[in-house]
This record gives C-alpha cells, structure tokens and sequence, in this order.
C-alpha cells in the first residue's frame, strides 16, 4: 500500500512535467516549494500557472477520476456480478451528458448552474430512473442492467436530439469534447470536490468490504450470511452514483477505467476486497494520471481527450481480459 | 487462471529507487526568470494607463503590451496590418491561409495550434496581452476565461464585432442589430491606441474606408437577392441578416434572402433555399478543405448536380460570387470580400 | 433452542406456494424434507431461514418471532446451503469458508482467532484442509458442495438448512454428503428427491404436496407405498431390512392402478 501511494505521488509530479509547454522536475520543484511556503524563490508567472493552476490539479483530478472509477467498477461488477460491469452501466454517463447539454446548449440554467451542475443533477436523474426501473421490474441483477441499459439509451437519444436540433457547430464541438472525458480546464476547487468525494467513498467502501465479498455466491448466499441484501445493495448503488455523477460531471464519461481497472487489479491481489478495494484505487490514479499527461503530449498542441485515451488503452487490455476469461471457462 | 501477487516488497524497492532518481534530477538550478525584455518604443500617443470597456469587461492597459497572443486570424490580420509582428509571440485559429500582403510579417512570428490552442500552450508562449476575434475562446470548455488570464497577469481582449451589449454574441449571446463596418474600425482603432501605435491605426481605418467606397462607386442599389453559403452541403449554412456576411450584402444595396433569421450562421434545409431562390449564391471557399464541399469547385459540382439544387435560377445562369471564409467574417478581409461582391455584381448584371 | 414452524401459510403473486405447514425439528435431529417439484419444499426452507416472511403463521427461533430479530443473528444460529451456488471470482476454498465468519463480525472488523479456528475446523469436517487454497472453479461438483456445507459450519450454527445439496452429484459424493450432514452436531432440515437417501439419513421425515404437509415422521412410519403413490404417483414397493432397521424403496415403472384419493 504504502509503495503504492508512494508510485502515485511520483506519478503525478513527474507527469506534471509533461506537456506541450516545456516544464522540468526544477521548476516543478521550485513552483511546489513556493506554495507550500517553505520558499521564495523567483519563478515566471507562466510557468508557475502552468504548474500550479493546470497541470498539478490535473493530474490530482485525473488521479481521483481514476481511483473513484475503478472503485465504482469494483463495486458494480461484485454486487452486479458481472465481470462486464463498470460504472456506467446505471445509465450516470448518459444522464450527465443530457443534463450538460440542456445546459449548455439550450441555456437552461445559464452561469449559475454551469455544465458541471447540469452534469451532475442529469446524472442523478437517470440513476433515479434506473433505480425506478429496476424496482417496478423486480430489482434483482439483471432487472437492474437492463435499466441501465434502457436509461443509457434514452438519455443519450436526449442528448444527441439537443444537439442536432439546437446546437451550432462550436457548441457541438464544446460538448462533445466534454462527452468523451476531458481535464482541460480543471481547478483547485474541482480538486477539492473529487478528492472528498472519492476518499469519503473509499472509506465507506472498505468499511462495506466484507459484505461485497459475502455477494460473491449471489443474493442469497449473502442474505443467509445475516446481509441485508436489499438495503446494501441500495446503499452501495448510492455511494457508486454520486461518486460517478461527481467525477462525470467535473471531467466528463472516462470510459474503461471502471471495466478495466478492477480485472487488472484482481490480477495482482486477488478477490478479497480489503485488498481489491485500496489496490483499485491506486492502480487507477496512476494509470489515469499517467494517461493524462499523454494525452496532452501526444498530438500537442491539439488536446486528445482523456477518454480517448483510456479507450485507446482499455481497448486492448479488454480484449485481454476476454480472451483469458475464456481459457479458463 | 492463477492470480499473481506481486509482493508488496517488490513494489517499495521499485518505488525507493524512483523516488532516489528523481530527487537527483529535481537537485538542479531553479530556473533563472529574466523580468525585461527591449521594449518597444511607441508613438508615445496614448495615455497609460489606457481603460478600456471591452464586451462587459473592463480592460486596463498600463504599458504597451510587448508580447501578444492572437488565437483568431482576424485579430492576426489586424495587427499585423498595423505592424505589430515584432511584438506578436503567437497566432491560433487559422481559417484560410493569410492575406498575402501580410505572409512576410506573418512568418516571423510562431503558429500556436491551426484551431483553438489549449490554456497551457498559450501561457507557454509567456504572453501579456491576448487577443480574440471570437468569444468561444474565453468561455469555459474554450481556451480559458478572461477572468483566468487575469490571474496571471494577462490582459485580454475581444473584437467589438463579436459584442453586443457586453455579452459575447459567439461565446452564446444573440445579436440583434445588424453588425456594421463601424465595429471593425472600432476595433483597429482600440487595438491600435493599446498599442501606442494610433496614427498607424488611423492610416489603416482611413485606407480601408477609402477601398470601400471605390468598391461601391458607381454601383446602383440593386435589390439584387442573394444567399452566402459557407458550409456543408447536407444542411448548409448560410448567412442570417445581422453578421457581418449579410452586411455585405446590405453595403452592395442587394437583400440577403435570410435576412430574418437572426443566428450568424444557420442552418437550413435545401428546399428552404429553393423555396427563397436567391439570384446570385455567393459561395464560401474554404481552403481547409475538411468537409465535403468546403472548396469551391466542390460546391459549383453539387449545386449542378444535386435534383434540389440544380434548377435554381442562381444554379441554371451560373450567378455565382466566391469569397474566401475569412472574407466572410468581421475582419479586415470583409473589405476585400466587400470589393469582390460589388465586382461580382457588376460582372453578373443580374437582371431585375 | 431451535427453529420451528407454526402453520406459516406463503402466498406468492397470488399462488399459495406453502400452505399451513408446522415443522419442529427436534435438537440435533436431521429432517427430511420431502415432496415432487413444486410441492413448497424450496419455500419452506426460505421460510424458515427468514429470507422470505410468511403470509400467515410464524417462524420462531428460540421462541422469537423470525420477523423480529435481525439477519445477522438468524445468519449466527442458521446457515444455508443451497442447490447450486456458484461463483466467476477467482476465490480459494479457504476464502469461501471464511465467508462463513461474516455474520460473527462485529462493528470494527472480526476476531481473527476465533475466525481461524473456525475456518480451520470446517476444513477439517468436511476433509477440505489440504484442498484449503485450491481456486473454487478448480473443484469437483461434489467437492464445490463440500465447500459450500464448509462455510456453513463456519457460521458455527444451530441449524442447517439444505436445498437438495446432492441433485449434482454421483451416487458416491451424495452418500458421503449426506453421512457429513447427519453426523453434525446440528439440527439439519434437507430437502431431498432421493426417497431412499432420505430414508438412510433423516431421522424424521415430512413430505409435502402442494404446500401443505401429507405426512410426517419416522421414515419407517411415513415412506409407505401408498403415501409415494398419493404424493408422487408412480408404483413403489417398500422393503424393510428388519436386522439393520433400514429402509428400502423399490419402484415400479407402469401406470398406476386406479388411484384411492
């Protein structure tokens, strides 16, 4: 554990140097040291922007994103059992995009609200639906990614009726970039907000660690095991929504850092969730971090999304995942 | 499948040892931060500090800026016009390639993105003034807002052509007053006075005025129709009655058939142009060459040959005016497109 | 000290699945629950385990109302195994048996020696400990419901329900399940298919038709042919080893004679 955060601290500051503009460890060093107060040394305004306002709370977004997605995969795919599940199965992605783009494209709500808002109520609208769904269905597994399913489906026919229908082509573009995952314009409050949410989340997941691996034989196995399985399960879909609604609505739908993660890390420390739970955690702030910092490099001075970057690696790495599954089967 | 456990051993000795190699890297000098450069001497005509009210926000100039960014070609063109190129670190959003005159200045100074440039590769050009001609760019999912530009210490300002009323008509504004030519000359006096580079600025409003009423010399109001068509050749965008295409239209004394739309540039449907048939089409040639019918010639092959389109009167006579994009949008090339579309008229003797 | 059912009556999206049924297991009694598909056994035991509540009736653990005490507790005095858990994760036999330990956690976590020694003497009961760190889909049918029952006994219960555990299993496993099961110190209801299993195990049987019990008692009291031509339908003869005071049933293909219901 402790290596592993000491791997993540090393991420972020070296992927701070990476970039379109030419940062080395010495100005992070000298920027770093100026704002913790332990220095005063001259650095130029640019640079101590670039530093300190773009890159640090990106790669400290782009690390929460990726330890609070991975963490949602870990609990989607135990409580839903379903190696395919990932955080967005509960229709949030779809939702936040609907919610930004009535938001920024149709104006509803304006500066007050900002896409960010639109993002997260829209989120937690389709979760609602969802939740609605899959009770008037039945509410065991299946019932519950089928509504997912069904919610994903319609907000994302919402989303992409705004936009042909009243966006012009900036505003198209606008969103869209923001649809696929994006870090570009983060802040420190932005940083605030994810951090809380993702290690309040973490901490709750961890004290429900026993109770995902109680699920692992199903609903009933579970309830014979004294779980309440009906009000867990809730509980656990709540923490995983407003975890994912707040850090979808802050950075955008990251695709395949929930799929991917949670198999990855089940690799190297096995099933028991005390153990999966922090270890997702981590591999996924490192490896959002460091696929942050590539996607501001790769086509510089053109940003790629951050989404089509973990795609452009989950993608590979899912296939992997399928193809061993089905050795095994 | 047998799962690997990497012992946490391993990972602590990999960690220590990258932790050791970067503190050697980061052991190095701090960077040494150079304050003045050679400033600029200016004509000495404007009184610092200069206090501009731009687009809703007030913009104060306490010094001549020495190193400018410009993330739109219109707000390029203007103040490479008015020989600023020495004092320029940095141009962004190119739509067509620059106006000739102007290639020389032009590639002395560094090309930051063909589009839209990121907060990060702005401020890595270190600038202290920036310049745009579209409001997009300051808003947030855009290059960065005003407001954090400010923060460190770089003033910004935005064309008066894209403003109405203090509010950004292209960062979600709507404009309901036509945009005129005063806007433009508004804007290069503005930016010349920033500059301490005034009568330079007067020389270029004056120069331009005069190439405008030569275009319009002679010329007979006409109650010509016409449609601009920039754009797309499923939904195509064309020019409604406030910006500065239409404006090109209403100066020649001909009627834009889409003047009661209000948005710059919306997009209609083909019948709706075959239901307006405008008589002259002035097409949009966009060098980009990005999407289907950017070119001109690609526009002319699909007006002639698609079954809506090629029994428009404009289609069936040939009535055509090609403009440049940049000549269709609030910059100095509008005169240029301005000359070209009285030249036009005049070629076409549209009948009445 | 145990679980009884008093004439809970379950009515599922309007079918009366268990119908006014009493069971009361004696101490240490192994039960068997009988009956052909459909006939309410599967129910019953979710009943009695408190995953479902009962329409009419009561289920009572230690003289309490099952609908009153909380599932942790049922899951500390209960434990169930089902026909056919399974699982996709990568889990080792030793982990499966820990689950058992859950309902015993307290606020802050479990108490590791006593989960140890637990887990360890499950393992042993059902001769699992050198198999301990074996991946479960690595298993035998017959050795995955080993585990199963493994767990079970590492929630350290009074009762034991089981649903059918042997449907999957060669004749050879289903024996040595069932020998496991009765020699337990615990109260074990099974529902079971196999009339001549449940004749060999159980110390007391009930056999169910459409939710409502037909009989009940001794195997020797209860399993006669007229009783397996009521419930079951199919011709049967009965045979009574009087020296090992066993039971057999041999059946009969055919058609039944006119029936006497």
């Amino acid at each position: 554990m402790g290596g592993g955060i000491l791997a993540l601290a090393l991420s972020i500051l070296v992927a701070v140097t990476l970039g379109p503009a030419d940062v080395s460890l010495v100005n992070v060093r000298d920027v770093l040291l100026n704002h913790l107060g332990l220095a005063d040394i001259p650095v130029r305004l640019s640079k101590n922007a670039i530093v300190w306002e773009e890159r640090l709370p990106r790669a400290l977004v782009a690390a929460a994103c990726g330890a609070g997605l991975g963490l949602c995969g870990v609990i989607m795919q135990s409580l839903l059992r379903n190696p395919l599940a990932d955080p967005f199965v509960l229709g949030i992605s779809s939702g936040a995009s609907t919610g930004a783009v009535i938001v920024g494209v149709l104006g509803v709500g304006g500066a007050a609200l900002g896409l960010s808002g639109g993002a997260f109520i829209g989120s937690l609208v389709a979760f609602g639906l969802v939740l609605l769904l899959a009770r008037l269905s039945g509410g065991n597994n299946d019932r519950i990614i089928l509504a997912g399913v069904a919610s994903t489906q319609l907000f994302s026919a919402l989303t992409s009726f705004f936009i042909f229908a009243f966006a012009d082509s900036d505003e198209t573009r606008g969103v869209m970039f923001w649809l696929l995952g994006s870090l570009e314009g983060v802040r420190w409050d932005d940083v605030t907000l994810c951090a809380v949410v993702v290690f309040c989340g973490t901490a709750v997941c961890l004290h429900f660690a026993y109770v995902l691996d109680a699920f692992s034989f199903g609903d009933d196995v579970a309830a014979s095991l004294g779980i309440s399985v009906a009000k867990v399960r809730l509980l656990l879909l709540v923490v995983t929504a407003i975890i994912t609604a707040t850090l979808v609505s802050v950075a955008g739908a990251i695709g395949f850092v929930g799929l991917v993660l949670p198999h990855a890390a089940r690799f190297l420390v096995g099933p028991r969730h005390s153990r999966l739970i922090p270890a997702t955690a981590l591999m996924g702030a490192v490896f959002m971090v460091w696929v942050d910092a590539v996607s501001r490099v790769a086509f510089a001075p053109t940003p790629l999304p951050v989404g089509v970057g973990t795609a452009l690696v989950g993608v590979p790495a899912f296939i992997v995942i399928l193809s061993r599954r089905r050795r095994t089967q | 499948m047998t799962s690997v456990k990497i012992s946490v051993g391993r990972i602590g000795l990999v960690a220590v040892t990258a932790v050791l190699a970067s503190a050697l890297v980061a052991c190095g000098q701090s960077e040494a931060v150079d304050d003045t450069g050679a400033a600029a001497t200016g004509e000495g005509s404007t009184n610092y500090p200069l206090v501009l009210d731009n687009c809703g926000e007030t913009v104060t100039v306490d010094a001549p800026p020495q190193r400018v960014v410009s993330l739109d070609q219109g707000s390029t063109e203007i103040m490479l016009s008015l020989g600023l190129a020495d004092r320029m670190v940095g141009t962004a959003s190119w739509t067509d390639p620059v106006r000739e005159n102007l290639a020389g200045a032009n590639a002395s100074v560094p090309r930051l993105a063909d589009n839209a440039p990121t907060y990060e590769v702005v401020l890595d050009a270190d600038p202290d003034f920036v310049t745009a001609s579209f409001g997009r760019h300051f808003k947030q999912g855009g290059v960065a807002e005003r407001a954090r530009f400010e923060e460190t210490g770089v003033a910004s300002y935005l064309s008066p052509t894209d403003c109405e009323n203090g509010v950004s008509i292209n960062g979600g504004g709507k404009r309901t007053t036509p945009l005129t030519m005063d806007a433009l000359y508004q804007e290069i006096r503005e930016i010349a006075a920033v500059f301490d580079v005034n009568e330079r600025g007067t020389k270029l409003v004056d120069e331009l005025q005069g190439r405008e009423a030569a275009a319009l010399a002679g010329l007979e109001k006409s109650n010509v129709s016409m449609a601009f068509w920039f754009a797309d050749t499923k939904s195509p965008y064309v020019a409604g009655g406030l910006g500065s295409a239409s404006l090109l239209a209403t100066t020649v004394g001909a009627t834009n058939v889409f003047s009661d739309l209000t948005d710059d540039w919306p997009a209609v449907g083909w019948e709706t142009v075959v239901e307006r048939n405008p008589e002259v089409l002035v097409l949009g040639d966009l060098l980009r060459n990005r999407f289907p019918g950017d070119l001109l010639a690609d526009k002319i092959a699909f007006l002639e040959s698609d079954p809506v389109t090629r029994n428009l009167d404009a289609v069936r006579n040939r009535r055509y005016i090609a403009l440049h994009g940049a000549e269709m949008n609030p910059s100095i090339r509008a005169v240029d497109g301005l000359e070209k579309v009285a030249a036009g008229l005049r070629d076409l003797k549209v009948p009445s | 000290m145990t679980l009884r059912a008093d004439s809970v009556t379950w009515n599922r999206g309007g079918a009366l699945v268990v119908d006014g049924v009493t069971v009361t297991p004696e101490q240490g009694e192994t039960v068997g629950l009988l009956g052909p598909n459909g006939s309410g056994k599967s129910s019953l035991l979710r009943l009695l385990n408190g995953v479902v509540r009962p329409t009419a009736g009561v289920v009572t653990l230690d003289g309490d109302d099952l609908a009153a005490v909380r599932r942790k507790e049922i899951a500390r005095a209960v434990a169930v195994v089902s026909q056919h858990a399974d699982t996709d994760v990568d889990i080792t036999v030793r982990d499966v048996v820990r689950l058992g330990r859950i309902p015993h956690r307290g606020t802050f976590g479990g108490n590791p020696t006593a989960d140890d020694a637990a887990v360890a003497a499950a393992l042993a009961h059902t001769g699992l400990t050198s198999k301990a760190d074996r991946l479960w889909h690595r298993l035998s049918g017959g050795e995955k419901q080993r585990v199963q029952i493994a767990r079970a006994l590492a929630q350290e219960p009074r009762e034991l329900l089981l649903d059918e555990p042997t449907n999957h299993l060669d004749i050879h496993h289903q024996l040595e399940l069932l020998a496991l099961v009765t020699r337990l110190p615990v109260t074990s209801v099974i529902a079971l298919h196999d009339l001549n299993l449940a004749a060999m195990f159980c110390d007391t049987v009930i056999v169910l038709k459409e939710g409502r019990v037909v009989a009940g008692g001794t195997p020797a009291e209860v399993l006669t042919a007229e009783l397996i031509a009521q419930v079951y339908n199919v011709r049967a003869e009965v045979l009574i080893d009087q020296a090992k005071g066993r039971l057999s049933i041999l059946f009969e293909p055919g058609p039944i004679p006119v029936p006497t219901h």
